[in-house]
């Protein structure tokens, strides 16, 4: 009971984190390589444990976003719903994989988040080029690694898992 | 579900009201990721060495001399224009009234161009106020919080303003493109007479925008045979990607004088 409270937690302040980095000011040319920190964070985390963190819980988180960023409510909560359920689906082999793997389906998951974003967006008229989409991609996906890293020194250090 | 939601609000406007709601509440997250920004400031202003805020000084210094002068001739020409207008007997055009606010925050997504300021309707701030900075128009505030206000950038994708090119007087519309260097004019036809280097300045027609601001510089003209009008873009004069300080301009009077000076001035 206490470990599965301290988990939500922790994944708390993890989100809260995440979506500070997603909001923080960077100026429009920078703005382009920004990491979608939070995207990448609920994957963590509904690989970490499936049982607890699911669809719904992503939908709120997304949806949550959208209200924050002020974009087109329900982008990414529906973006964010769609990959945790793909993360659940396939978690099992997911888990198993390198690192170096795994950073490679992670682009494909922020790629399928983006586009769906991106969509969401489109349909208010600013939907952006798929230079943007490719570029945050990437750049998402070589920050997996560090999240892990530094995720699993914070598991070991405050000894939640 | 979700995307339901996303179809509403692209569509319909039944979400406008939770949108200002919710933004008092969002706000505070802009204040805090903008302490990084202010702790930086504050270190730059505590830790100036002495010699730096010298020069400084001394280009102020200049700078209002310089500033001074043109008041000069400003005030001369103001009353000047005062009396033409009143020989015209045209409504006379007020000094507008104008207030400091402070960037908290930009907007997280690069194709969306809004910035959070820190003045709301506490301050007496409106939708639809117009922006400017010391160099020329910014944008125009969209939401209004307690004590925080959205500003949407004129090259944001889905702003338009009428202008009006300061030489010659000819009226167009300058619709931002999703880039903060770059507006386009619409519907310039070929024979316009529209050159490099042309001063754009609000027209004041939406009555939105008080007439006489600075927007933007012409910076190219191309003619193509094959198309109906010609592609002009011009380059925004504010400083949008840099200025800290932004000044909200009240100018509701000029609207309502418009409204009954035809009344008022047989009268008076």
């Amino acid at each position: 009971m206490t470990s599965s409270w301290s988990l939500s937690v922790l994944f708390g302040m993890c989100l809260l984190l995440a979506l500070l980095i997603a909001i923080y000011p960077l100026s429009p040319s920078i703005s382009v390589y920004r990491p979608e920190v939070l995207c990448l964070m609920l994957i963590y985390w509904v690989l970490h444990s499936p049982q607890q963190f699911g669809v719904g819980i992503a939908w709120f988180v997304g949806m949550f976003q959208d209200v924050v960023e002020d974009g087109v409510w329900g982008g990414h909560a529906l973006a964010l719903a769609l990959v945790a359920y793909i993360c659940m689906m396939s978690y099992q082999r997911l888990r198993s994989y390198s690192i170096g793997q795994q950073t490679f389906w992670i682009f494909v998951f922020v790629g399928i988040h983006q586009l769906f974003v991106n969509w969401i967006q489109g349909l208010d008229g600013y939907g952006g080029p798929a230079r943007h989409m490719a570029v945050s991609a990437l750049v998402s996906a070589a920050c997996w690694p560090l999240l892990v890293i530094c995720m699993r020194i914070v598991q070991r250090r405050y000894r939640i898992f | 579900m979700a995307l339901a939601i996303a179809l509403i609000y692209s569509k319909t406007d039944w979400f406008s009201g939770a949108r200002q709601r919710v933004s008092d509440f969002t706000m505070p997250l802009y204040w805090f990721t903008d302490i990084p920004g202010q702790v930086g400031r504050w270190s730059g202003d505590r830790f100036a060495s002495k010699q730096d805020l010298q020069e400084e000084n001394t280009a102020l210094r200049t700078e209002v001399l310089v500033l001074k002068r043109k008041l000069q001739q400003m005030a001369s020409l103001t009353a000047e224009n005062t009396r033409l207008r009143q020989l015209l007997n045209s409504a006379d055009t007020i000094e507008d009234r104008v207030l400091v606010a402070e960037l908290i925050g930009v907007s997280p997504d690069p194709m969306r161009h809004k910035v959070m300021i820190n003045r709301g309707s506490a301050d007496g701030v409106y939708i639809g106020q117009p922006v400017v900075d010391a160099f020329g128009l910014v944008g125009q505030v969209v939401e209004v919080g307690r004590h925080t206000g959205r500003v949407l950038l004129i090259t944001d994708s889905s702003h338009a303003l009428p202008v009006q090119v300061n030489r010659n007087g000819i009226r167009l519309v300058a619709e931002g493109q999703g880039d903060l260097f770059e507006l386009q004019l619409r519907f310039v036809s070929s024979t316009t007479d529209i050159q490099e280097g042309d001063l754009l300045v609000t027209s004041g027609l939406g009555q939105r925008f008080p007439p006489g601001y600075p927007v933007a510089l012409v910076e190219s003209v191309s003619h193509d045979p094959g198309k109906p009008f010609a592609t002009v873009t011009a380059r925004p004069m504010a400083e949008l990607n840099r200025n800290r300080h932004v000044l909200l301009v009240f100018d509701r009077h000029v609207v309502s004088d418009a409204d009954d000076s035809p009344a008022a001035s047989p009268g008076g």
